[in-house]
């Protein structure tokens, strides 16, 4: 592995592109994953890469949980996983550090593969978007106050963890597994306005959905 | 963009839409909306945010044991940066300059699905847009200055966002970027701004097609084609 890793790394040598040192963030947003994620933009750095996959890698697989789709389900997941990474690899120099963190960007990357990938399994039609197109107003964004976002995401940090478990149940049921609030109640066998009143609840207390 | 934007979509759109489970139709609506709207991109990257802090929360699941050495494999079997598929990459870049929100520029330079605009009146113009779903059908509907269109009542949903000019109904007038969802059964009697042709993105929902000549007899006025 190591010496593919080097030899590969040698190969890569004439595309690095000298870091400079106005290149790198200064400070606010140096994450661990984002400093990662830059050395495999500028450098193809490989160890970072692999340290980003280790981490990342299950996380997403837990992320790709398949429902309702003939295929099999695993192979699904595993698949998009390393679809997923490939992007990461291919894309990273696309990464701003300065609209968003390393994990943001990469769950953004995440959502629309696994999205893209539900809409090739369930149908034969030709697509004409990407889940990537739907979100172009959204990614063109300049930050007009790089500090409220920065704010938002602290919040949601602390505040996720403090929400009671039924709260935090609703949400990880419409993030992880991709499910309208109709479909949770379902699956909870609750009232359509519990889960809705749930997710107000939630978000209200995380400060979302509010003008900023 | 403008910031006069006064009708929205409601905020569990704006969740479904965020978390990826809104249907293709009306996340296309959403995306024409949010090109216009700076309070609702703002909302959707808050959820985004959300989003991503419960995915880095997840309870992470075992990768097969050669994922990484088959990961490497792919990327120096392949030329780099190819797997952003070229096609897309394309079409975006022919969107890039146009006029209208990017996913409808997009639809419009479906080089195999050339939308037409064909005369549903003489103030009304549709063309149909090929998006590759069959819920809905997803056309762009021009009003001519002045224009009074049919009354009109509908089987499903109706989604609409004004890409430019402006129109009113009984419930208000609508400008760049407005929002509109009208409920199956609602009538409406859509009329076009004086002085300038209206274009809107509009999102109807298919309605269960009734058996026979009944079923002909009963279709709307404007024929729901999903494509
Ligand atoms: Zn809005």
């Amino acid at each position: 592995m190591n010496a593919i890793l080097n030899s590969n790394m040698r190969k890569n040598a004439q595309r690095i592109k000298p870091l400079q040192s106005q290149d790198t963030p200064t400070g606010k947003r140096d994450d661990e994953w984002t400093l990662r994620l830059i050395r495999v933009a500028e450098h193809r750095d490989r160890k970072a890469f692999a340290e980003i996959f280790q981490h990342f890698g299950p996380l997403i697989k837990g992320f790709a949980r398949f429902e309702n789709v003939d295929s099999d389900s695993v192979q699904l997941s595993d698949e998009l996983v390393q679809e997923v990474m490939i992007k990461v690899w291919n894309k990273a120099d696309s990464f701003n550090p300065n609209k968003s963190a390393a994990t943001t960007w990469i769950y953004t990357m995440a959502r629309n593969t696994k999205i893209d990938m539900l809409r090739r399994v369930n149908r034969q039609a030709t697509q004409s978007l990407d889940n990537e197109d739907y979100w172009h107003p959204v990614d063109e964004e300049t930050p007009i106050s790089e500090l409220v976002r920065q704010r938002t995401k602290q919040t949601i940090h602390e505040g996720l963890s403090q929400l009671p478990p039924e709260q935090g149940d609703v949400l990880r049921k419409i993030y992880l597994e991709g499910k309208s609030q109709s479909e949770v109640a379902e699956d909870m066998d609750l009232p359509l306005g519990t889960v809705k009143s749930r997710v107000r609840r939630a978000l209200d207390k995380l400060q979302l959905m509010v003008n900023k | 963009m403008n910031s006069s934007v006064s009708f929205h979509p409601q905020d569990d759109m704006l969740l479904d839409f965020s978390s990826g489970r809104l249907d293709d139709a009306p996340a296309m609506c959403i995306s024409a909306h949010l090109h216009f709207c700076e309070r609702c991109r703002s909302r959707v990257n808050q959820l985004t945010e959300l989003g991503s802090e419960v995915f880095s929360k997840g309870a992470p699941v075992t990768l097969e044991h050669d994922a990484l050495d088959k990961l490497f494999a792919r990327i120096d079997s392949s030329q780099e940066y190819e797997v952003g598929d070229t096609h897309t990459a394309s079409a975006s870049t022919a969107a890039k300059h146009g006029i209208y929100p990017h996913v409808v520029e997009k639809l419009l330079s479906n080089e195999d699905h050339k939308p037409r605009w064909r005369n549903v009146s003489s103030s009304l113009k549709v063309a149909r847009l090929f998006t590759g779903q069959n819920k809905f059908e997803v056309a762009l509907h021009r009003i001519k200055a002045g224009g009074v269109t049919p009354i009109h009542n509908h089987g499903g949903k109706e989604y609409t966002v004004v890409l430019s000019g402006s129109f009113s109904d009984e419930n208000g007038v609508y400008n760049e970027g407005d929002f509109i969802l009208k409920e199956a059964g609602d009538i409406h009697h859509p009329v076009g701004a004086k002085y300038k042709d209206c274009v809107c993105l509009t999102a109807l929902e298919a309605p269960i097609e009734l058996p026979g000549i009944l079923g002909w007899l009963m279709k709307p006025i404007l024929r729901i084609h999903p494509a």
